[in-house]
C-alpha cells in the first residue's frame, strides 16, 4: 500500500512536470497542444506571444444578443489599425452567469467580460471592486451618460462602459392601425386598457403578445411600474430596502398581480402565451394577429425589417397602465463591458474600450444595429424616430424601475417569473407570490451579510 | 497459476491514478463546500457545518417536490427505455430487409447533442405552429393536439417522452451488443426442439442477457437521477414549477449566487445514487455468480 | 404454417419502419430546414424548401469557424476515447480476473464515480495547479478521467466471458503479463471495446460545458461549443442553426457506421465463443 502511495505521488509530481513544461496558466497570451495522449508534447503555432504590443489576443466574453454583427466589424478595424486582435467569446444567456462567476471565482477569466450593470449588483453578483478595473480615468469616461454611469459606479468610481441603448424603456407597442380601425385611444388607466382589449378581442385580434416559456418577458409587467408603486405607498423603496416593510404588506403590488391575473383570465394574452417565444414577437406583431406587446422602443425598426406593409411609423407606444400607471419607467441599467482584473493585457483591453468609444465608432454603433435608437454617451447623434419622440414627450414624471431601486430583486427575476407562472395558471396566489419575493431577498440578504437583515 | 503475477496491479494505475486526480479529488473538495456558508455574495468562506442541510429538509423548500419529479422520471423512463430498447434490440436482431439502416436510424437520437434536441421538440411541441399539432390538425385528429409542453398536467410526461426518444437507441445499442454476444449455439438447440420465438425468448435470451440488463438498468437510474439537461432545455422546469427535477433545482441555487446550498443538493444526490448503484452492482455480481 | 412466416416477416419490417420513422422525423426536419432560407426556417415544417441553399453551409464553416473546431473536437475525442479505453480495459481485465476482496472493492471504487457530481469550481483549482487549464491536454486528460468510470463499468462485465482457460494457456506457453493482454485477451475483446469506443465517442464529441469552463480561447472550442457561439449572435436564424447542427453530428454518424460494420463482422466471425 505505502509504495503503490508513493509510485502514485510520483506519478502526479511527473504529470504536472511534464504539463508544467508545455503549458502556461496564462489565460490568454499562449497555448499549447498535445497530441494524442501516449506521447510526449509537441507544440502548435500559437495565438500570440507574450512579448510585442502589435501581437496580442485580447479575450471577449460575451452573453447572448450583447454582441452585435456591427461590433465584430469595428472588432476588426481595430485589429487593422493597433494588431491587436480580439477573441470574441459568446455564450447563450442561460450558461453566461454560472461560466463567468465560476470563472472568477476560480481566478480565471476572459479579458474583456459583460454583464448587466446596476449598482447594488455590480457589487453583490460581480464583487466588482475585487474582478473589475477601474476605469474612472479613461479617456472616454467622462463622456458616459451621467445616469448611466451611476449604475456602473462604486463609490464614484467607474467600473464598466454600457453596450446597449438604456434609454430605450419597456413600455407597450400597440399597431396603430388596429388602433384606428377600431376607434381605439391610448389608454391611461387600467379599466380604459380592458376596454380597449376588449374592443380588440372582439374585433377577432389577441389583444396582447406574451411569452412565458422565454421565462423573463412576462415578469416585466411587474417591476417596470415600480415608480408608480412608490407615487401610490410614498416611501416604500427606502423600507424595502432597509428591512423595515415588505413587499407581502404592499397593498398596490398585490393589485398589480391581481391585475395581471385578470387581463389572462380574460382572455386578453390570447391562446398560447405560455409557449410562445419574444423572438418570434416582431413576427406576429407584423402579421397583424396581435395588437400590443412589451417592447423597447427598437421594437418599430424590428417589425418594419420583418417586410409586411407594417411600417416602423405604424408602431406607437404607452406606458404600461397596470395600477393606472403614467410615469415613464426610465432604466439606466443595461449590458455592459468590464475589464477583469486579473487580466494580462489590461492595456491592450483598454485600448478596445477607448475604440469603442470614439464618436464615429459609437455612431456607426448605433446606425447599424436596429435596436439602438441612441448610446449612453454624450455627443452622439440620436435616431430617433417621430413616434418615439411623441412618446417620450408624452409622459412629464419619470421614474426608475423596482428592479434597480430595489435591492436583491433582480438577481430572483427568472424565480418570479416562475412564480408568476404559477399564479396565472392558479397554482398560486399574489399573496403567495409576493410572500416568495419577500424570502428570496431576505435569502440573499442574508448570505451578503446585509446589515438591515441581521437576526 | 500465480494470480498475483499474471494480472499485476499496476495494470490498474494508469487508470487509477488519472481517475483520483481528476475526478474524486475535486468531486470531494466540491462535497467540502456543502458544509460552508460560500456564496456569490462575500467572498470569505465560512464552515457553518450541516445548516445548508437543515435548509434542505425544511418544509418550506419545495425540495421534496423536486425530489418525488426525479423519481417519477427515473423509474417511468427506466422501464420504458429498457423495455422498448430490448424489443427493438430484439427485432433488430432477427432477419430484416435493411437491417443496419433500421439500426443506425434508431440510434440517431442518440447523436444529437441534448441542447438541439430540446431546442427542436420546443418547436415540434409548440401547440399553435408545431409540426405534431399540426399534423394531428391536418388528419383531423385536432383534439389530440394538446398543450404538450405547457400544460402543467402533461408537460412533464411530454418531457420523459422526448427523453425516451432520444435515450433508446443508446440502450438498443447495448442490448444489441449483448443479443450478438449469446452463442448461436443455443438457438440451434431450441429451434430442433421445436421451441416458438416467444419461448426462445424468455428462456435463453432473457437469462444470458441479465448481466446487459443490470448494466443498462445502473445506467438508466444513475442517468434519471442526475437528469438536467433535457428538462432545463425542454420547459427549465415549468410551467410554474411542474417539471422541476433536483439538478434544475440545484441550477437554480447556483443561478442565484447560493452556491453553497447548490452544492450541498448535488452532495445529497450523490449520497443517494451511491447507494442505489451500489446496491444494485451488489445485486449484478450475485447473479453473475449464480450463473 | 408458410403463410403464418410471411405475415409475421411483414409485420417485423413493418413494425420497424414505423419506429424508425419516429425516431427520424424531428431529424429530418433539422436536416430539411437547412437548407431554407431564414424566415422558412422559422416555420419549423416538413415542407420541402423552395430554394436549396447550399451556401447555408459555407457561411456556417466561414462564420462559425468550423474548421478550427472540428480539429479540435476530433483532438479531443479520439485523444480521450483512445487514452480511456486503453487504460479502463487493462483496468478491467486485472480487476474483474482477481478473486481477492481488494480488487472488488477498487472496481466498486471506480464504478461509484459514475454518480461523482461535477464541481466546476474546485475543478478548476485542481486543473490550474496541475497546469492543466486552458490547454487541449488537460481537457483530453479530463475528459479520459471523467469516462474512466462508465467506461470500467462496460467493460468489466464483457470480459468475465472471457474463459480464464485461455489465459491459463497463455502462460504456460510463457506469455508475461503485457504479452498475455495485447496479443491474446485485447483481439478477443474488440468487439466489445469498439462498442465501448464507439459510444465513449459519442458522449466526448456531444459535449461542450467543460471545454466551455476550462479553456481560454476560442482557438480551442470544439465543434459543438462552436454551435453554442454561433447560436448567441445568430439565434434568429434557424436555417443557419440546422446547418451547423448537421455539419457537427456528420462525424459522430460515420463513426457509427464504421463501428457497426467493425462489430457486426467480429461478433459473427465467431470471435467471442460462448
Amino acid at each position: 500500500m505505502k509504495r503503490f502511495l508513493l509510485v502514485a505521488l510520483a506519478a502526479v509530481m511527473l504529470v504536472s512536470s511534464v504539463a508544467c513544461s508545455t503549458a502556461t496558466t496564462n489565460t490568454s497570451a499562449t497555448s499549447a497542444v498535445a497530441t494524442a495522449a501516449t506521447t510526449g508534447a509537441s507544440t502548435d503555432s500559437s495565438t500570440a506571444t507574450e512579448a510585442t504590443k502589435q501581437d496580442v489576443t485580447i479575450t471577449y466574453m460575451v452573453s447572448q444578443d450583447q454582441l452585435q454583427d456591427a461590433e465584430i466589424a469595428l472588432g476588426q478595424k481595430f485589429t487593422e489599425a493597433t494588431g491587436i486582435k480580439v477573441d470574441y467569446q459568446v455564450i447563450p444567456s442561460d450558461q453566461y452567469v454560472n461560466l463567468l462567476t465560476t470563472k472568477m471565482n476560480a481566478g480565471e477569466c476572459a479579458d474583456i467580460f459583460s454583464s448587466q450593470g446596476g449598482q447594488f449588483d455590480i457589487v453583490t453578483q460581480l464583487n466588482v471592486e475585487k474582478n473589475a478595473v477601474d476605469l474612472s480615468g479613461e479617456s472616454w469616461s467622462s463622456t458616459v451618460d451621467p445616469l448611466a454611469a451611476a449604475e456602473l459606479s462604486v463609490d464614484g468610481k467607474l467600473y464598466g462602459q454600457p453596450i446597449q441603448d438604456v434609454s430605450s424603456v419597456w413600455a407597450i407597442a400597440y399597431n396603430t392601425k388596429i388602433f384606428t380601425d377600431n376607434n381605439l385611444q391610448v389608454p391611461t388607466t387600467f379599466a380604459e386598457f380592458k376596454t380597449v382589449c376588449e374592443t380588440i378581442k372582439t374585433a377577432g385580434i389577441t389583444p396582447v403578445y406574451e411569452c412565458v416559456s422565454d421565462g423573463w418577458h412576462h415578469v416585466l409587467w411587474f417591476p417596470e411600474v415600480g415608480a408608480a408603486y412608490e407615487a401610490a405607498e410614498p416611501g416604500l423603496i427606502d423600507n424595502l430596502n432597509s428591512n423595515t416593510t415588505t413587499f407581502a404588506s404592499s397593498a398596490v403590488m398585490k393589485q398589480s398581480l391581481d391585475q395581471i391575473k385578470e387581463m389572462v383570465d380574460a382572455g386578453y394574452w390570447g391562446e398560447n402565451y405560455m409557449s410562445n417565444a419574444y423572438a418570434d414577437a416582431a413576427k406576429s406583431f407584423a402579421s397583424g394577429e396581435y395588437a400590443m406587446v412589451v417592447a423597447n422602443q427598437g421594437f418599430g425598426a424590428e417589425v418594419e425589417a420583418i417586410g409586411t406593409e407594417l411600417k416602423a411609423s405604424d408602431v406607437g407606444y404607452f406606458v404600461i397602465p397596470l395600477v393606472d400607471n403614467q410615469i415613464l419607467n426610465v432604466n439606466p441599467v443595461g449590458p455592459s463591458r468590464f475589464i477583469y482584473s486579473g487580466s494580462k493585457n489590461v492595456d491592450a483591453a483598454k485600448q478596445y474600450l477607448a475604440y469603442i468609444a470614439q464618436a464615429e465608432n459609437l455612431q456607426y454603433l448605433i446606425d447599424n444595429v436596429s435596436k439602438n435608437n441612441t448610446l449612453p454617451f454624450i455627443g452622439v447623434t440620436d435616431k430617433y424616430s417621430e413616434t418615439i419622440k411623441t412618446f417620450y414627450a408624452t409622459y412629464a414624471t419619470h421614474g426608475t424601475v423596482l428592479q434597480t431601486t430595489v435591492k436583491y430583486l433582480n438577481p430572483q427575476w427568472m424565480e418570479i417569473g416562475k412564480e408568476l407562472a404559477a399564479l396565472i395558471l392558479g397554482d398560486s396566489t399574489s399573496d403567495d407570490v409576493l410572500k416568495n419575493i419577500d424570502k428570496n431577498r431576505a435569502d440573499q440578504a442574508t448570505a451578503a451579510k446585509d446589515p438591515a437583515w441581521n437576526e | 497459476m500465480n494470480e498475483r503475477k499474471t494480472y499485476p496491479l499496476y495494470f490498474v494505475y494508469g487508470a487509477l491514478i488519472l481517475y483520483v486526480a481528476l475526478c474524486v479529488i475535486p468531486g470531494l473538495i466540491g462535497i467540502g463546500y456543502s458544509f460552508t456558508d460560500w456564496s456569490s455574495y462575500s467572498d470569505e468562506i465560512n464552515f457553518i457545518g450541516l445548516k445548508n442541510f437543515a435548509t434542505i429538509f425544511s418544509p418550506d423548500e419545495n425540495y421534496v417536490e423536486y425530489l418525488s419529479n426525479t423519481i417519477l422520471f427515473t423509474l417511468v423512463t427506466t422501464i420504458c427505455k429498457s423495455v422498448i430498447g430490448l424489443s427493438l434490440a430484439v427485432l433488430l436482431t432477427k432477419k430484416i430487409r435493411g437491417l443496419n439502416i433500421h439500426r443506425a436510424i434508431m440510434y440517431m437520437p442518440a447523436v444529437i447533442s441534448t441542447l438541439i434536441v430540446g431546442m427542436t421538440f420546443k418547436s415540434i411541441l409548440n401547440p399553435q405552429i408545431g409540426l405534431l399539432n399540426e399534423s394531428l390538425r391536418s388528419i383531423g385528429l385536432d383534439v389530440f393536439a394538446l398543450k404538450w409542453l405547457t400544460d402543467s398536467k402533461i408537460a412533464f410526461w411530454s418531457v420523459m417522452a422526448v427523453d425516451i426518444w432520444k435515450g433508446v437507441g443508446y440502450i438498443m445499442t447495448i442490448f444489441i451488443a449483448g443479443i450478438m454476444a449469446i452463442s448461436p449455439a443455443y438457438f440451434e438447440a431450441a429451434e430442433i426442439d421445436g421451441a416458438t420465438s416467444w419461448q426462445k425468448f424468455k428462456s435463453i435470451t432473457l437469462p444470458l442477457l441479465m448481466p446487459t440488463i443490470a448494466v443498462t438498468t445502473v445506467l438508466n437510474v444513475l442517468y434519471g437521477l442526475k437528469v438536467f439537461d433535457i428538462v432545463y432545455s425542454l420547459t427549465n422546469g415549468g410551467p410554474g414549477y411542474a417539471t422541476e427535477v433536483l439538478y434544475t433545482g440545484v441550477y437554480k441555487e447556483f443561478s442565484q449566487g447560493r452556491y453553497a446550498v447548490g452544492t450541498t443538493l448535488s452532495s445529497v444526490m450523490f449520497v443517494v445514487m451511491l447507494f442505489v448503484g451500489y446496491f444494485m452492482i451488489k445485486i449484478m455480481t450475485k447473479k453473475e455468480v449464480e450463473e | 404454417m408458410k403463410y403464418r412466416k410471411i405475415a409475421n416477416s411483414i409485420a417485423v419490417n413493418a413494425i420497424a419502419w414505423i419506429v424508425s420513422a419516429i425516431l427520424i422525423i424531428p431529424l429530418l426536419l433539422i436536416l430539411i430546414n437547412s437548407f431554407k432560407t431564414s424566415i422558412a426556417a422559422s416555420d419549423m415544417n416538413l415542407v420541402l424548401p423552395s430554394e436549396w441553399k447550399f451556401d447555408n453551409f459555407l457561411v456556417v464553416i466561414q462564420k462559425g469557424k468550423l474548421d478550427t473546431a472540428f480539429l479540435n473536437s476530433m483532438i479531443y475525442s479520439v485523444g480521450s476515447v483512445t487514452l480511456c479505453t486503453f487504460l479502463a480495459s487493462m483496468a478491467s481485465f486485472v480487476l474483474s480476473r482477481r478473486r481477492k476482496r481488494s480488487s472488488k472493492l477498487l472496481y466498486l471504487f471506480f464504478v461509484l464515480g459514475i454518480t461523482m457530481p461535477i464541481n466546476f469550481v474546485s475543478l478548476m483549482k485542481v486543473m490550474q495547479v496541475m497546469h492543466l487549464y486552458n490547454t487541449r491536454f488537460g481537457v483530453i486528460l479530463l475528459y479520459a478521467a471523467l469516462q474512466m468510470p462508465f467506461t470500467i463499468f462496460l467493460t468489466y462485465g464483457f470480459i468475465s466471458k472471457i474463459p480464464r482457460d485461455i489465459d491459463e494457456a497463455a502462460v504456460l506457453d510463457g506469455c508475461t503479463p503485457l504479452r498475455l493482454f495485447f496479443s491474446v485477451i485485447l483481439p478477443l475483446l474488440k468487439p466489445v471495446l469498439i462498442t465501448v469506443m464507439v459510444l465513449t465517442f459519442l458522449n466526448t464529441w456531444n459535449e461542450f460545458v467543460l471545454p466551455l469552463y476550462f479553456t481560454g480561447s476560442t482557438d480551442k472550442w470544439p465543434m459543438t461549443l462552436a454551435v453554442y457561439n454561433f447560436f448567441g449572435i445568430y439565434f434568429k436564424d434557424w436555417n443557419l442553426i440546422c446547418a451547423d447542427i448537421v455539419l457537427t453530428s456528420v462525424p459522430v454518424i460515420i463513426v457509427y457506421f464504421l463501428g457497426q460494420k467493425y462489430i457486426v463482422s467480429g461478433m459473427t466471425s465467431g470471435a467471442v465463443k460462448g
